[in-house]
C-alpha cells in the first residue's frame, strides 16, 4: 500500500496542495477525480519526486518511499512524455535502461509489450508516425516494462476509444494486480466503471475517500418504485422526497429506512407493485455530492 | 478486483539489488551518454557535415601536395653540345633531379624549327647580340630565371677565361645571405594559418555540438519527458550524460579533423617546417577545447532548461554567440599585450592560448595557468547551470530567464 501523508505544496501564498492525506490499496485502481486546478497533477508530481513538497510524505509498506523505491515505479506524467522523434523500441529500451534493467532485458521486455499492444510492427517507427492512441499504448508500455512496484499515472486513458480503454485496462488488472495503481481522469464514467477505490480532491483538499463499495453504501440510499398505473400519488406519502416521477415509475429519497416498508403497503394497497429497489448513488454523482 | 495473480513476470530488482538476470546493468550517466550519442550519430545532418568537412579536408590536403609536388618540365633545343652543357648546369643549380623545374636538352640542328615542329618546348640559342630563348607562344618565368643564371654565368667565365681570371675569385664576396632583426616571417604565417584552422575548429564545434545539448534539453522538457527521467534516475547523472556524450563526439569529430590535418601535414613532401610545434600545440589545443567546451555545454544545457519554446533559444543564445564570435576575432585578429592578457580568459583562452604558442613559445607556467583558468570556470559554471537545469527543467509555465532561475526553489 502506498500512503500519503499530509503533502502540501505551496506557491507563492496560494496553497495548491493542502495536508492531502489518502491510501493507494495494493490490488486495486485508485481512481484520482477532481476538478481542473484541484491538486491532482501536483499532487502525483510530488509522489513521484518530480516536485519536491512543502510538507508531508508518502510510505511505501509502511517505510519511507526512497528515490531507490521510486525509481521502479512506473510514471505517466500529464500531457505523457516520450520522444517524438525517437522510434518506438528505441526509447523505450533506453527508459527501461535507466529503471535499472540490462540492455537486453530492457528491449526484450518492450518488443513483448509491443506484441502484446499489436505494434509489433511498428517498433521501429518514431513515435510521432503512430496515432494517438498508439502513441498512448507506447506510453503505458513504457510506465509497465520494468515491472513496477507501484503506478502512478495522470489521465492515462485521455484519447483513448473505450474499446482501447478496455483492453488497457484488461492489462493493467492482468499484470498489476499485485501493486497499488493511482489514475486520475476527468472523464467520471469511466472512473465509474474502473476504480476499485476513490480519492476525490477539491482545491487541494482531500473532499471523499474510500472503496468504492462503501462510498456508494454511505451515500444516500434511493428507491425506485414502479406501480400501476400510476405512480403521482407517492407525494403525498410523509417522509418521502419524490426525485422524479415519470407515469408508472418513481424516484424516491426516504427519511430512514422505515419509510420504505409504509411505502411498499400504500403501493400494494393501490394497485400493482412492479418494483421497489434500491438505487447505490453512482461515484460519479458521489463526486458532484461531495464536489458542489 | 482479481487477486490471483501477483507480477507476471518476476521484478527485476534495479541497481542496488540483485544482479540482473541477463547482461550487465549500467549506471544511469552511461546510458544516457551511450543513447545521446547513438542518437546524435546517426542523425543525417552530423553525418552529412561530419562527411563533407572530413572531404574538404582531404580534398585540401590532395590539392596541397598535388601543388607542392608538381613538377614543370620542358625540353630545351639547343644547336651545340656546348649550349646543352650550360642546359645541364642551370638544372644542377636549379636542384638537381629533386627540383620543381626540370629541363632537359637536345641537340637539334634547326633548335627554332623544333619548337615550332613542338619536338622541343624551349629553343635557346646564340644570336649576334647575346643569347635568346625562344619558346611556342611563351616562356615559363621559371626556366627563364635558371637558364637567364647559367647563360650569364657561362659568358663571365668566358670573358674572365679570356682575361686569365678565373671565376672564383672574380665572384669572391659576392654572395647575398639573409638575416632577419624581429621574428620569423615564415612562422608568423604558419601561426595565421594553424591558428585560423584552430579557431574555426573551436567556434564550428561549439555552435554544432553546443545548440544541440540546449536543444535536447527543451525537448525533453516540452514533451515531459525529463519528467519520467527526473522519476527514475538522479537529474544530475542526465545533465552528466548528455555533457559527456556532446563532448566525446565533438572531440572525436575534432580529432579526425585535426588527425587528418596533421598527417597532411607529416606525410606531405614540402617541408614546411614546424611540424613539431603544431603537433605539441594541437594536444594543448584539445586540452583547451576541452575546458572551453565544458563551459559552453553547462550554460546550453541552463538555457535550454529554462526555454519554454524553440524561440526562447534563440534570444537566450545571444550572449554566447557573441562570446564565441569575440573568440573567432580574438584568434584571428589580436596581437601582442591584449593577445597575452585574452590568452588567460577563459573560452577565449581555448583559441588565443594555442595561437600564442603557434607564434612563439611561451613560458610553460602560463600555458599551465590558463588551462587551469579554463577548469576552473568549468567546475563552477557545470555547478551552477546544473542547478539551473535541474531546478527549470522541471518548471511548468513560460520561460524563465538567469536570476528567475537562480532563484528558483526545490
Amino acid at each position: 500500500m502506498l500512503s500519503v501523508r499530509g503533502l502540501t505544496r505551496r506557491y507563492g501564498d496560494t496553497t495548491v496542495v493542502d495536508h492531502v492525506s489518502f491510501d493507494i490499496p495494493t490490488g486495486m485502481m485508485t481512481g484520482f477525480v477532481g476538478a481542473n486546478g484541484a491538486g491532482k497533477t501536483t499532487t502525483m508530481r510530488m509522489i513521484m519526486g518530480v516536485l519536491a513538497a512543502h510538507a508531508g510524505e508518502v510510505a511505501l509498506d509502511g517505510g519511507p518511499l526512497t528515490r531507490e523505491l521510486r525509481a521502479t515505479f512506473g510514471y505517466i506524467p500529464e500531457e505523457r512524455g516520450l520522444y517524438p522523434d525517437q522510434p518506438v523500441l528505441d526509447q523505450l529500451g533506453y527508459l527501461g535502461e535507466l529503471h535499472g534493467m540490462s540492455r537486453r532485458a530492457a528491449l526484450s521486455a518492450s518488443a513483448e509489450l509491443l506484441e502484446r499492444f499489436d505494434l509489433g510492427d511498428k517498433a521501429k517507427a518514431k513515435l510521432d508516425s503512430l496515432s494517438l492512441g498508439n502513441q498512448q499504448r507506447v506510453q503505458i508500455a513504457a510506465a509497465l516494462l520494468h515491472s513496477p512496484r507501484a503506478l502512478i499515472l495522470d489521465e492515462p486513458f485521455s484519447g483513448l476509444d473505450p474499446d482501447a480503454v478496455d483492453s488497457m485496462v484488461d492489462l493493467l488488472r492482468e499484470r498489476c494486480s499485485g501493486i497499488p495503481i493511482l489514475f486520475s481522469s476527468h472523464q467520471l464514467d469511466l472512473v465509474d466503471r474502473l476504480c476499485d477505490h476513490l480519492v476525490v480532491l477539491q482545491a487541494g483538499r482531500v473532499v471523499a475517500e474510500g472503496d468504492a463499495d462503501e462510498l456508494r453504501e454511505a451515500g444516500q440510499a434511493r428507491h425506485r418504485l414502479v406501480t400501476l398505473p400510476d405512480a403521482g400519488w407517492v407525494r403525498s406519502l410523509p417522509g418521502v422526497t419524490v426525485l422524479d416521477v415519470d407515469g408508472p415509475s418513481a424516484l424516491v429519497e426516504l427519511a430512514d429506512e422505515s419509510t420504505a416498508g409504509a411505502l411498499a403497503a400504500e403501493a400494494v394497497r393501490r394497485g400493482e407493485l412492479h418494483e421497489f429497489t434500491r438505487v447505490l448513488p453512482s461515484l460519479s454523482e458521489i463526486f458532484r455530492e461531495v464536489t458542489r | 478486483m482479481s487477486t490471483q495473480t501477483s507480477l507476471s513476470t518476476p521484478p527485476e530488482t534495479g541497481r542496488g539489488g540483485a544482479a540482473a538476470p541477463r547482461g550487465e546493468v549500467r549506471p544511469p550517466w552511461l546510458v544516457v551518454m551511450l543513447h545521446q550519442i547513438s542518437v546524435t550519430v546517426r542523425r543525417r545532418a552530423f553525418l552529412v557535415s561530419t562527411a563533407i568537412t572530413a572531404l574538404i579536408i582531404v580534398a585540401g590536403v590532395v590539392a596541397f601536395s598535388l601543388l607542392s609536388t608538381k613538377v614543370e618540365s620542358y625540353t630545351v633545343a639547343v644547336p651545340s653540345q656546348e649550349i646543352a652543357t650550360i642546359v645541364s648546369e642551370a638544372q644542377a643549380t636549379a636542384g638537381g633531379e629533386a627540383a620543381k623545374l626540370q629541363l632537359s636538352a637536345q641537340v637539334e640542328s634547326d633548335p627554332i624549327a623544333a619548337v615550332r615542329d613542338k619536338g622541343a618546348d624551349l629553343a635557346l640559342t646564340r644570336t649576334a647580340e647575346g643569347w635568346s630563348l625562344t619558346g611556342r607562344d611563351s616562356v615559363p618565368t621559371s626556366a627563364q630565371a635558371v637558364l637567364g643564371q647559367a647563360v650569364e654565368r657561362a659568358t663571365i667565365q668566358e670573358h674572365a677565361g679570356a682575361t686569365g681570371t678565373d671565376w672564383a675569385s672574380l665572384t669572391a664576396g659576392s654572395q647575398l645571405s639573409a638575416h632577419l632583426l624581429e621574428g620569423d616571417a615564415q612562422r608568423t604565417a604558419m601561426a595565421a594559418a594553424v591558428g585560423y584552422v584552430f579557431a574555426m575548429l573551436f567556434y564550428l564545434a561549439s555552435i554544432l555540438f553546443g545548440m544541440p545539448i540546449a536543444t535536447s534539453v527543451l525537448q525533453e522538457k516540452a514533451s515531459r519527458v525529463v519528467e519520467i527521467l527526473a522519476a527514475t534516475i538522479p537529474l544530475r547523472q542526465l545533465l552528466a550524460g548528455k555533457i559527456l556524450a556532446s563532448m566525446i563526439v565533438s572531440v572525436l569529430q575534432l580529432a579526425l579533423y585535426v588527425g587528418v590535418g596533421l598527417l597532411a601535414l607529416v606525410l606531405s613532401p614540402a617541408d614546411l617546417g614546424f611540424t613539431g610545434v603544431i603537433v605539441s600545440t594541437a594536444g594543448w589545443f584539445l586540452a583547451f577545447f576541452v575546458a572551453g567546451f565544458l563551459i559552453l555545454a553547462a550554460v546550453y544545457a541552463a538555457i535550454g532548461a529554462m526555454a519554454h519554446r524553440g524561440e526562447d533559444l534563440q534570444s537566450a543564445q545571444v550572449p554566447i554567440m557573441v562570446v564565441l564570435v569575440g573568440t573567432l576575432v580574438a584568434g584571428l585578429a589580436a596581437k601582442g599585450q591584449a593577445l597575452v592578457v585574452l590568452s588567460f580568459i577563459p573560452v577565449v583562452s581555448s583559441v588565443t592560448m594555442p595561437v600564442r604558442m603557434l607564434q612563439s613559445d611561451v613560458p610553460w607556467w602560463q600555458t599551465a595557468l590558463a588551462l587551469a583558468l579554463s577548469l576552473a570556470t568549468a567546475f563552477l559554471l557545470v555547478r551552477v547551470g546544473g542547478k539551473v537545469f535541474r531546478l527549470a527543467v522541471l518548471h511548468t509555465g513560460g520561460a524563465l530567464n538567469w536570476k528567475q532561475a537562480l532563484a528558483l526553489k526545490d
